[in-house]
């Protein structure tokens, strides 16, 4: 089961190696998939993601206060792909362009949010609607139904309602949150 | 079609299959009749519209969420420990130089007075691997020291930690586009960490202490 962020914090400040790797893998996917999308080379988002969780790592203590992880994640994250970018100087974007407004600053830290509880809620799902749901919406490139079919070990006929079944019990559980 | 049906799980497989387009034209008449009368159906119907866009956006960013072992493992590797250093915990793939001191006002008598309110300054000069970092350290308030510092590099670092020599805990120090920083600190000994893109440049047993 899914432990809550602030569990896991407070695991990771008495030592406990597996909570910040539970961590990591939380939110690991979200700092990369940010320095990508602004087009930071392989070896730059590298490094922001490094700046990111050593920043965390060091901040522990005081980021557990936090409302939203998510949130903190996603805020370090773009300030130090932005830093990295105008030290690149590889777009003609100005200076102006560069600074992001606060209204658009929050709702791509809505945006962090949402896709960060989708995937601890698919997380919480049981097999086989978790490694389902997982392969067909997180997974590069995305699969077909017959190689889907194949790791779950059942029919391809059937992904289609289970794939039902699992969405609606997604739903549901986004519903109780 | 009632709502109490459309209100179950079973119910909630049907109002995917609708959100989906996959409903059968009966049973999406069905269900558009109860939603329009009952707020919870509509209710339920918004959450699996939203659950289904935001798993759309999930699929369209999967490539971006791609995180390699290698790069996995170099995360966890920083995971927060008493004994560890922020060095060792980068481990050892990071291009690491040792900086040496090319310039100390101290040694040299060469004291700046009168700079800064007439407050002395120490002056150092350390160089590695075509960086060279300037450092004027000079009484600061509470009992600390000063020490404002000027990176001059091709490329900018990207951070700065000051670590002590003793188990107290690094100093995070924001270095900012130009290659300046300023941080209090107590005399004693440290090192000085810069971070540059894909390496470090370190000035081990800085002895921060006035002129």
């Amino acid at each position: 089961m899914t432990q809550p962020d602030q569990q896991l914090i407070e695991r990771c400040l008495g030592g406990d190696q597996a909570a910040w790797t539970a961590l990591v893998d939380r939110y690991s996917g979200l700092v990369y998939s940010i320095s990508r999308r602004m087009m930071l080379p392989s070896e730059v988002c590298d490094d922001v993601a490094q700046i990111v969780f050593a920043t965390f790592s060091r901040q522990l203590a005081n980021i557990r206060s936090q409302e939203s992880l998510a949130g903190w994640f996603g805020m370090v994250t773009r300030r130090e792909s932005w830093r990295a970018k105008k030290r690149l100087r590889r777009t003609a974007v100005t200076e102006v362009a560069l600074a992001v407004e606060p209204a658009a600053e929050a709702a791509e830290v809505d945006a962090d949010e949402q896709k960060i509880a989708i995937r601890t809620a698919v997380q919480q799902l049981g097999p086989p609607c978790r490694e389902l749901i997982s392969m067909l919406f997180f997974s590069d490139p995305e699969p077909r139904y017959n190689e889907v079919a194949e790791r779950l070990g059942i029919a391809t006929g059937s992904i289609g309602p289970t794939r039902r079944r699992c969405l609606a019990r997604l739903s549901e559980n986004l519903r109780h949150l | 079609m009632t709502e109490a049906q459309l209100t179950t799980l079973a119910g909630m497989e049907l109002l995917v299959e609708y959100a989906l387009g996959e409903s059968s034209p009966e049973h999406a008449k069905g269900i558009e009749a109860v939603a329009a009368q009952s707020a919870a159906v509509a209710k339920r119907i918004a959450q699996v519209q939203t659950t289904l866009a935001t798993l759309g956006v999930a699929r369209a960013d999967a490539a971006n969420w791609r995180v390699t072992p290698e790069q996995r493992a170099r995360l966890i590797a920083l995971a927060p420990a008493k004994s560890q250093s922020w060095l060792s915990r980068l481990g050892d793939k990071v291009n690491e130089a040792f900086a040496a001191l090319v310039l100390d006002s101290r040694a040299t008598g060469q004291v700046l007075a009168g700079f800064r309110g007439g407050r002395v300054e120490r002056h150092l000069i350390y160089r590695a691997d075509g960086v060279e970092i300037e450092l004027r350290i000079s009484a600061g308030e509470m009992g600390k020291l000063n020490m404002i510092g000027q990176v001059h590099a091709d490329t900018p670092a990207q951070n700065a930690f000051l670590a002590p020599a003793t188990d107290a805990a690094e100093t995070v120090v924001d270095v900012d586009d130009h290659g300046m920083f300023e941080v209090g600190v107590a005399a004693g000994v440290y090192s000085l960490v810069l971070i540059f893109a894909g390496r470090q440049i370190v000035i081990p047993s800085l002895e921060v202490a006035a002129a």
